[in-house]
């Protein structure tokens, strides 16, 4: 396996390719430190990074299986499994100096903005997380390169799997969020003033309450509970209902582009815990 | 006799095709096997499944006597080197960096051997320049190199010299003896061009729809050839009646020639043809080719 690994390494360091995808990497990094219009990283658009990792990957493998060099390997003795392991390690590897290349300019040009509002915790959520995700990126991207032996057509199908998984996270992720009544205009026409018991059970203990509550703030920031009226509220059809919605969630979470999602959540959720908003700096 | 590689009963189906039906074979340590076969015959199909390229329906084969499917054949691959199809090189790399990479792969500690790897293919001069710019005989000579990477004692070479020119065919020829000869490699190659392998081979197995139809040393496959006297003559109607009297095995080839297979007193069939009244154009002694004899065991429906 070290021979392997040995042997990829030698094999990447000398492909241009490498250099100059490192670059485009490098370049998306800048770009996208240059055009997020905040620090806080809410219009985070990191899918070109992916789809240099996708092409990348799928132009490495995909190229051995055009020159005929993978049959050196298993004429030696080397085991097939073996040989898509070294793959999948390389193709890791890669991804990782990817991200740093993608980390580094965001890095050097948003660590002063990043600094004053976020904390050292989110610093290194960002850190790792993105590598992370980036690496199960590249195990798709390595599995469907090593099955597929032509060159263009592992490289198409990695682009497509992107952009099918950002359509149909997208899709699932709306369903998901459907609500499951359907408030009509007036809220006072399809829900009841609660009790003071009623609230209070509410604050305290959520989950014993049966049936469905709306809380609604006016201008002042008072809140008002409501509970709907059973006799009146109206069920949206769009709504996914369980066991379905269990499945559909489950699909949804493992999808690798919903991680992306999760992940730039995970950061704005930092930024309401860091404090109010301030006041954007240009970067 | 020592082999290096044998089959038994080795048969490839894809799907209900037979590539190779029930296929025996033997390759001697030290010989220069050569492989003959029509298009489709399972030439390499049978190369592949000796590399470890596809796996066998049933039946098996040993190399340096490691069965196939046991741990120790990967070992025994190790004594081995291919060249399957088109020569497996990395286009944007040197020829250098080529053998270094497979150097890498084979877990070699240095690469002391390199240089005189280059020189034995003849491509020491070759410097920076990638294998994508190199000719065809290069990337040939190329892939060979890598399979030589590691010292094989037996070299698979799967049509060799297939798109070369005559210049690239006689420096192959001489790479393939002198791996032979001096670094005493037993060689398998697989090859269309039938006149050419005449010149390498010292033993051939002759393929045919899978089956192993027969399987022959050189010094075999001489004394099997048929020396004939190809003749001209102005009637080959007359040449069989008189021939027929004298009792000779002849074939009329067309209205004016014939091949005679036998030693013939030429006064007296010079003079009965005279009386006859035939005209004798012209006479020369003729070896059967390896090409003839392929033919004749394999019929010539296809090219070989």
């Amino acid at each position: 396996m070290l021979n392997l690994l040995t042997a990829e390494l030698h094999r990447v360091r000398r492909d241009p390719i490498c250099w100059l995808l490192l670059a485009a990497s490098a370049l998306c990094g800048v770009f996208f430190s240059l055009m997020s219009s905040a620090y806080y990283f809410e219009d985070m658009d990191i899918i070109p990074f992916y789809v240099v990792l996708a092409i990348f990957i799928s132009l490495s493998i995909g190229r051995e299986y055009a020159d005929g060099t993978l049959r050196n390997k298993i004429i030696v003795g080397k085991s097939k499994s073996l040989i898509f392991l070294s793959k999948l390690v390389s193709g890791i590897g890669i991804s990782l100096c990817l991200t740093l290349a993608f980390l580094l300019p965001c890095a050097i040009l948003l660590y002063k903005p990043v600094l004053s509002v976020k904390p050292a915790l989110v610093l290194v959520r960002l850190g790792l997380g993105f590598p992370l995700l980036n690496l199960a990126w590249a195990v798709l991207f390595t599995v469907v390169s090593s099955l597929v032996s032509a060159k263009g057509v592992g490289g198409i199908i990695n682009l497509v799997l992107i952009f099918a998984m950002l359509v149909s996270s997208e899709y699932l992720r709306h369903g998901l969020k459907e609500p499951e009544y359907l408030p009509p205009d007036d809220p006072n026409a399809y829900t009841l003033p609660m009790t003071t018991e009623e609230i209070e059970q509410i604050e305290n203990d959520p989950f014993t309450f049966e049936g469905f509550v709306m809380c609604f703030e006016d201008a002042d920031g008072t809140f008002t509970y409501r509970k709907a009226d059973p006799s009146k509220v109206m069920e949206n059809p769009h709504y996914i209902k369980p066991p379905l919605r269990a499945i559909v969630s489950a699909v949804n979470t493992a999808l690798p582009y919903e991680h992306v999602r999760g992940y730039v959540a995970c950061l704005l959720q930092s930024r309401k815990e860091s404090g109010p908003r301030r006041s954007r700096t240009p970067v | 006799m020592d082999y290096v590689l044998e089959t038994n009963n080795l048969t490839k189906k894809y799907r209900r095709y037979p590539a190779l039906n029930e296929l025996n074979m033997h390759v001697p340590k030290g010989a220069i096997y050569g492989l003959v076969g029509k298009n489709g015959a399972g030439k390499t199909t049978l190369i592949r499944l000796i590399c470890g390229l596809q796996e066998p329906t049933s039946g098996s084969f040993t190399l340096y006597l490691q069965e196939n499917g046991s741990q120790s054949i990967a070992n025994a691959r190790r004594r081995m080197g291919a060249v399957v199809e088109t020569p497996s090189i990395f286009l944007n790399m040197t020829a250098e960096d080529n053998l270094k990479q497979q150097s890498m792969i084979l877990g070699l500690p240095s690469y002391e051997g390199i240089p005189e790897l280059l020189k034995l293919v003849g491509l020491e001069n070759t410097g920076k320049k990638k294998a994508r710019n190199f000719s065809l005989g290069m990337k040939q000579r190329l892939g060979i190199a890598v399979a030589l990477v590691g010292d094989p004692d037996f070299l698979m070479l799967d049509e060799p010299i297939n798109g070369l020119d005559p210049q690239g065919i006689v420096e192959m020829r001489e790479l393939i003896l002198k791996l032979n000869r001096e670094r005493q490699v037993t060689v398998l190659i697989s090859s269309h061009i039938l006149d050419e392998l005449s010149r390498l081979a010292t033993h051939y197995g002759i393929l045919d729809n899978g089956r192993m139809v027969l399987e022959l040393s050189a010094a075999e496959l001489e004394s099997k050839f048929r020396s004939c006297v190809c003749m001209e003559v102005s009637d080959t109607a007359v040449l069989a009646r008189v021939l027929d009297s004298m009792n000779v095995e002849y074939k009329i080839l067309t209205a004016t020639t014939a091949n005679v297979f036998a030693k013939t007193n030429v006064t007296r069939l010079a003079a009965a043809l005279e009386q006859e009244g035939c005209e004798i154009l012209s006479m020369r002694e003729k070896d059967e080719s390896l090409e003839s004899f392929f033919l004749s065991l394999v019929g010539g429906g296809d090219h070989a």
